[in-house]
Formats: C-alpha cells, structure tokens, sequence
C-alpha cells in the first residue's frame, strides 16, 4: 500500500508500516474508561462539572468561566454559543486537556479529539511529516496510515517535508484538521474550524466533519447558525462566563443572536 | 345655541344624553347634533351645521378641544357617575376585561377632568337623587333653554311611550327600567375576585379624585395593569424570567395622566443576574420621553426615577422595561410604581 502514498512521502515511511488497508482512518489503540450515566447505565458520555477557569492578571484575577456544567452522550452534538471574550475558546481549550481548570471536574468517558484545528500541539521545528509520526505514536495509530490519511485530507504536498513554523496559520489548521480526522474519535472538539482555507477546502471539511463522521459526539464552537441549526442537538450559550445549555436550539439561537 | 356635554362611555352618560336629545328636540327643535374627540373632527362637524343649534358631545376630548371649549368658557353639561359605575358598564357592554374597561374609563375621566374642575360647569351625578322634572329644569336652566310645562309633558312621552314615568319619577329609576346593562349604584363590579378588587382599588381612588374636580398628585400604577412581553392578553402576575433573547419585557399599564410635570418612581428587584446584562426603562408617550439604560446588578432592590411632560391626557402613558441583552439566567420582579405630579409642564409639545 506505501504505492498509494505520494512519492514525495513513500521514502518517508519504514517499508514494514506502508500495508495500510481500507480508509485512512485509524483504530486506536487504547480506550479510555468509560464514564457511565448517572443511572447506572453504560451510555458513555462527557461530563463537565463546575467548570471555573480563573487567570491572574495585573489588575486582579479574572473568571473567564464560572461554574460550566455540561454532560453529552455518544453521538450527540452540543453547539458552543457565545460572544467574542464569552470563554469559548477556553472551555475547549478545558475540555481538550490543553488548559487545566481551576476548579470543577471533566470525566471523558468517550475518546476525545483535541480541538480540531488546534495548532497548540506542533512542534514548530519539526516537519509537517515528523508531527504526523509523533502524534500517531502517541494515539498508538499505525504512522504510515496517519500520514497518507493527512497528506490526503490537507492537500499539502510537498510542504508536510518543512518545519511547520514556516507554515501560513492555513496551512497549519489544515495540518491540524487532517491529523484530527485521522483518528478514530468519539468526540471531537470543533473551535470554528469550518473557516479554515478556501471554499472548496470547507465543504470537504464539511463532509469529513458533518457528513462522514455523523454518527460522533461533537462540541462545536461556531459562529453558523445554519450548521448549528442542523447538526447540533442542543446548545451551551455561554455569557460573562457563565453558561447554560438548551434543548431548544431556537431559544439558544435567539438568546445567542441579541447577546 | 351651543349645547356642549360630556362625559365618560357609561350608562348614565348615554341615559343623560338620550334624555338631553329629547328635551333639545322639543325645546329647540332645529338642532345638529355632532360627536367629536379630536379637533380635526370638531371643525368638519361645525362647517357641516346647518341649523340654528349645536349639540355637542365628547367623551374623550383631545386636549385642543378641551382648551377651545374651557377657554371660551362655554356652559358644559358633564355627566358623572361613580367611577366603579363607568368601570362595570363598559365590561358589561362592550364585554371588556377590568383592565381594559378601567384604561378605557381613565383615558375619558382625565380627558374631561379640566371641565369637571370649571366652575361654569355643571355636573349631573347619577348619586344625586332627582327627578325627571329637576333633571330638565337645571339641564335647561344651563345652556338657557325656556322649558314649558307643555315641553316637558311631550318629552316625558317621548322618554316613555308606555306612559308610566311621570315627571315627577325618578331618574335613577328610569335609568334601571329602561337602559341596556344599568344596574343599581355600587354593584357594578360584582362578580370581580377579591385579588382584581384589590388591583382596581386605587385606579378607582385616582378616578375618583378627577371625578370630583380635585387634580391628582400621587399616581399608583398597580403591577396588573402592566403586560408581559410577547403576551399581550396576559397581566404581570409575579417575577419576570430574563432567561431569553434581548426584548420587551414588561409594558404598559395604558393609563392617561392629567397635564403636568410628573415623576416617575419604579421599583425593580433583580436576582440571580450572574451574567449581567443591561436594562432600559423608557417612558412613551406618542413618543419616547425618557429612556434610562444601565447595567443591571446581579442580585438586589432598587428604583428607577424619571420625570416626563404630559400635554395631551388623551394619549395614554407607557412604561417600556427591556433587557438590551440576551439573558441565560436572571429573575427580575417589578415591585412597585408610583408617579408623582411635581409642577407644570414645561416642555412644548
């Protein structure tokens, strides 16, 4: 199967890993342990409980998120709402285990992306390809899958050779993305990915998100209302930090829209 | 001549006029009888005469009106009853809810509070006991009409054709046989709940003082007069849930004011605002007077004060309360509203 990869790449990836089969979408190797329901159920879920996010400033310490509690279950799909400022970056920075919250509690017993198209996790001095290979080793992903299913999805060529410092925030984003979808999640963690590149690059990161992967949990942070209206179950509006989840996406939208 | 009488849309006021039409009808003969509550109407109305007499009548004068016919201190004949009376009536006939019969009922009493106050004025209580006969003679005796004996046997046949009211009966009496709706003195509002008796009571106390030509100076606005936003058959019955997109809260009560400088006082409580977000409180009155917009605290009582020109009683005030901002949180109660006639008016209309 290393035939299927780009020549650019083939040299890149020890003969015994190119025997990728199927999509390029990869099995983890670990589970988390499941978190069940409060019923005693086995629906696994994501749940956040009294979520407080303090940073210490010159002038004071300020909340950016108070007491946020939230629970969503295999396949559901929870829209993010909020201001600029209103703590929605933070809460997925939180919730992907980027940041650590000051106070509350997140049990993940569903497996969790970090937020997609989050950049945070390169290093900068190495290859696009040589961040692909760490990360699959990480999440225990056969390495020449993962960099076939990036190199696919991103549509960087050539570029995955260079350091990643020397990409545009583009192409990062793309990097990101396609390294997101690489892996096998439960969960994925959407801060307004949908934005990222041109047209074309958005529907088929529509497609790969929405389309393809539509039976995943999702928490998406966005600012499109239409794609909230029609994936998203229900909506968490967040407000001075403060937040409150909605079964009815027409009051969230509503609140949202005059914020 | 010119007849000029007023009075709320209550049974005595249509019972008066009937019998008012009658006596003008035997006495003058050749009379126009014109209705008019703005001043555009009034001068249509008075080009189109084309008789020696005028018969006026207004329920609900616009200030303008009222000023001509005050200013050229014109006799005025004002029909009065107690205003629970008006109030039950207008349910009755035009099968309002209290709030609507008590606006509708405020908006004509502050109108023609400036005639009841005249002293030229005369003013028919439906409480005095009189009789047919007395009635006539002071209503002629106003506007200078010659009544003869002759005059007021023929109205009596006309008042009733079966020929049992006699000049001699009484008023009140007809009024109950023979008017759609009447009902005896002070049992106009029977049938109301005891929390709606309680609601209504100091709006009659303010009608009461128009009612008597003394000018109120302490307005209480009770909270059922005021409508939630987005229910308009509806009446604030409690705490207001901000949970919700940026709107109108609360609005109302429709309630007219006499002339003058008025001031403003709202109570708010607000509690479990953790988010914050930002009131305005606005006045209208044909048009936005005042608007105070502020940030609203998270939790705690307070007032809202403000002071407005009313020029025109006909136009009937508004308190707007509005959130500026979505709310996910936040309880916010009105507690309390009371106006307070301060001066004059001072701004031009």
């Amino acid at each position: 199967m290393a035939d299927a990869l780009p020549l650019s790449l083939r040299r890149l990836v020890p003969p015994m890993m190119r025997t990728r089969v199927g999509p390029p979408v990869m099995r983890r190797a670990h589970l988390p342990p499941k978190v069940c329901d409060v019923d005693g159920g086995a629906r696994p879920t994501i749940r956040l409980t009294g979520i407080v996010k303090d940073y210490h400033t010159q002038i004071g310490v300020r909340r950016v998120l108070d007491g946020i509690g939230f629970e969503i279950g295999a396949g559901e799909k929870i829209a993010v709402l909020g201001r600029n400022g209103a703590g929605k970056s933070t809460l997925v920075k939180i919730i992907g285990g980027v940041e650590p919250p000051t106070a509350g509690t997140i049990e993940r017993g569903l497996f969790m992306s970090w937020p997609i198209a989050f950049g945070g996790g390169f290093e900068a001095t190495m290859s696009g390809v040589d961040n692909i290979r760490f990360i699959a080793r990480v999440y225990g992903i056969p390495v020449a899958d993962a960099v076939a299913a990036v190199d696919d999805f991103a549509e960087l060529g050539r570029h995955l050779l260079l350091p990643v410092k020397t990409y545009s925030s583009g192409m990062r984003a793309r990097l990101a993305f396609g390294l997101t979808l690489a892996v096998d999640f439960d969960c994925f963690l959407i801060d307004e990915v949908i934005s990222v590149g041109d047209q074309r690059f958005q529907r088929k990161c529509h497609e790969e998100l929405f389309i393809k992967r539509k039976n995943s949990a999702m928490i998406l942070v966005s600012h499109d209302i239409g794609i909230i209206r029609q994936y998203c179950d229900k909506a968490l509006v967040l407000k001075a930090g403060r937040g409150r989840v909605f079964d009815d996406l027409d009051l969230a939208i509503s609140i949202y829209s005059t914020l | 001549m010119l007849i000029t009488t007023l009075g709320p849309p209550s049974g005595y006021t249509q019972w008066g006029l009937y019998l008012l039409r009658i006596m003008t009808d035997v006495a003058l003969v050749d009379v126009d009888y014109v209705t008019a509550v703005e001043i555009a109407g009034l001068r249509e109305a008075w080009s189109q005469r084309t008789r020696p007499h005028l018969f006026f009548f207004s329920d609900c004068p616009e200030r303008q009106i009222v000023d001509v016919f005050v200013q050229a201190r014109a006799p005025a004949l004002v029909f009065l009853e107690d205003p629970e009376d008006v109030v039950g009536f207008i349910m009755r006939e035009r099968e309002m809810d209290w709030r609507w019969a008590v606006r509708l009922a405020n908006q004509c009493l502050t109108t023609i509070a400036d005639f009841v106050a005249e002293e030229s004025t005369l003013l028919m209580h439906r409480e005095v006991a009189s009789s047919f006969a007395d009635f006539f003679g002071v209503a002629a005796a106003q506007f200078g009409i010659t009544l003869e004996a002759t005059h007021l046997a023929e109205i009596m046949r006309r008042v009733d054709p079966g020929g049992e009211l006699g000049p001699s009966d009484e008023v009140e009496a007809g009024f109950l046989a023979l008017w759609p709706h009447a009902r005896p003195r002070g049992q106009a509002l029977e049938g109301l709940s005891a929390a709606d008796e309680r609601a209504i009571a100091p709006l009659l106390r303010t009608l009461r003082e128009m009612s008597e030509g003394r000018l109120p100076t302490r307005v209480h606005w009770p909270l059922e007069m005021f409508i939630p936003g987005g229910r308009p058959d509806d009446s604030v019955d409690g705490p207001i849930d901000l949970l919700g997109p940026a709107r109108c809260l609360v609005y109302g009560p429709y309630l007219s004011l006499p002339q003058g400088l008025w001031e403003l006082e709202v109570e708010l409580e607000v509690a479990e605002n953790l988010s914050g977000n930002r009131l305005e409180v606005d006045i209208f009155h044909g048009t936005v007077l005042v608007a105070n917009n502020f940030a609203l605290p998270a939790a705690g009582r307070f007032s809202v004060r403000a002071s407005f020109d009313v020029f025109e009683p006909r136009e009937p005030v508004q308190l707007r309360i509005s959130t500026w901002e979505g709310a996910i949180e936040g309880i916010l109660e009105l507690r309390g509203t009371h106006l307070v006639r301060i001066g004059e008016a001072v701004t031009p209309p």
